[in-house]
């Protein structure tokens, strides 16, 4: 077991966690992600070892499965993005290849993105300063993809009463929660 | 990599960790445009081919380790299953790797700076950490941070070709590079870098310049005369593309485009520009100034 200590995509060492008026923030490290993309002449194979692994189909266009222990997200026509618990599932990338073995070419992902949960009330007065989705409209299930300040994002709609999960490229992690928490101050 | 018409769109590495898998990296301004280009390719030139991209950019944090001590630096720190020695891990191998205890991870035996080096790389949370306990082990061997300017002095006295020397008009022949496209295996950018326009005897060649005076200055930007020419950009002969003092030599040392340089090795010539009033004669060298045999990088 190595003894190297992880930080956040914020840069600490715990979690950010920020609250303005009746929705919360958290920044969210416990994710590990990895890509999965059918090989060429593969993609119904790729997609059967999938609905195997996740215990559902693959999510089709603008659509997630929210589902435990796996989660999927679609990204592009036979690709998807599988995510899990970090904590449980470090080693993803590894499940998820001996799943679909040589049909699909997967990467590790988690680290390409930091996980912004917005929990609580007040969402879409929110998002409709940061970007051009109708979260309004939203459904359990429903995610896509988006710009947020000009930074590539998933938007991911958990509940429509009160959760969506936001993925942006770490490195601008806190240009993202820069963003997300002025417009939370602005709106609510 | 080349563009369609021969021109040079980027230099990085490719390494191969697997019979199926490559990590391709990019000068950092270009990664978006390279990935888009290897996107056209893959789609519009070649859609048959079964290939998957995808960008890994931010997912890894990778440093690089420099220096005569940088094999010992690393063994302290690498898990010992894995031969780092120079025979086990020549110059130029990859390999994916466990570090500390069990963390994955991907080494690459890789120079830009000229010396022994290596790139390491680890999921970008423990990046981090990564770097401390580099610093840490390190101690024993005065292991210091290097940052761009020294890396870019560093690169000027090896002749490593950079950002500055890919400027849009320049192709693998004007970079002393031209024996790496293949005439045999067909890629993007080979046919048209046949272009006899982009071959004439007097093209452009990469070369070094040094100051016939040791304390004269001078910066990239400046043109090439020949000394008993008049000044003027009708005698221009190229120009300097990089500039930095060498402590290694106790010398200005630049990189610099001239016509027909690879024979003209030796020649003392005039740099000049008129815009900063600089005016100071020089020798064409090699463009490999320190350890042209690349000794250190093989060490």
């Amino acid at each position: 077991m190595h003894d190297l200590t992880p930080i956040t995509a914020l840069g600490g060492i715990e979690p950010q966690v920020d609250t303005v008026a009746g929705l919360t923030l958290p920044e969210n490290p416990d994710l590990a992600l990895d890509s999965v993309a059918a090989r060429f002449g593969q993609e119904a194979g790729c997609a059967k070892a999938l609905q195997d692994l996740l215990g559902a189909a693959a999510p089709g266009p603008g659509k997630a499965l929210l589902s435990e222990p796996l989660a999927a997200v679609w990204s592009a026509p036979n690709q998807w993005m599988i995510g899990a618990r970090f904590s449980e599932h470090e080693d993803l990338a590894d499940t998820v290849k001996a799943a679909v073995g040589t049909a699909g070419s997967v990467t590790e992902q988690t680290d390409a993105w930091v996980c912004f949960d917005l929990i609580g009330s007040g969402i879409p007065q929110v998002m409709e300063l940061c970007c051009n989705i109708n979260t309004r409209a939203l459904a359990a299930g429903d995610a896509t993809r988006t710009s947020i300040h000009h930074l590539g994002c998933f938007v991911i709609c958990g509940d429509p009463e009160g959760f969506l999960r936001l993925l942006g490229p770490r490195a601008s992690a806190g240009s993202l929660h820069h963003t997300l928490h002025t417009a939370m101050k602005s709106a609510l | 990599m080349l563009r369609e018409d021969g021109i040079a769109l980027d230099d990085g590495s490719a390494a191969r960790l697997a019979e199926d898998h490559f990590i391709v990296t990019t000068t950092t301004a270009n990664a978006a445009k390279v990935y888009q280009h290897l996107e056209f390719v893959h789609q519009c030139l070649f859609p048959d081919m079964d290939v998957q991209l995808i960008s890994t950019t931010e997912a890894w944090a990778q440093y690089a380790v420099a220096g005569p001590n940088s094999r010992k630096l690393l063994a302290k720190i690498i898990d010992p299953s894995f031969d780092i020695s120079n025979d086990g891990f020549p110059f130029m191998a990859c390999a994916n790797i466990t570090v500390c205890g069990g963390l994955r991870a991907r080494l690459f035996r890789i120079s830009f700076s000229g010396e022994l080096a290596y790139e390491i790389a680890v999921p970008a949370r423990y990046g981090d950490a990564l770097m401390r306990r580099l610093m840490d082990a390190g101690k024993e061997f005065d292991v210091v941070p290097y940052g761009a300017e020294a890396l870019g002095v560093m690169r000027i006295e090896k002749g490593h070709a950079a950002g500055n020397e890919l400027n849009g008009p320049t192709t693998a022949l004007n970079l002393g590079m031209g024996r790496m496209v293949s005439k045999v295996k067909d890629s993007i950018g080979s046919k048209l870098s046949e272009r006899a326009g982009l071959n004439e005897a007097n093209a452009l060649m990469l070369v070094g310049i040094r100051p016939l005076d040791p304390d004269h200055k001078f910066t990239a930007g400046g043109h090439l005369m020949n000394r008993e020419s008049a000044v003027s950009a009708v005698h221009d002969q190229g120009y300097v593309t990089s500039a930095a003092y060498s402590p290694t030599l106790n010398s200005m040392i630049g990189l610099a485009f001239l016509k027909n340089g690879g024979n003209r090795i030796g020649e003392k010539m005039r740099l000049v520009s008129p815009v900063t009033n600089l005016n100071v004669e020089v020798e064409i060298v090699s463009h490999h100034f320190v350890d042209p045999e690349g000794t250190r990088v093989r060490a």
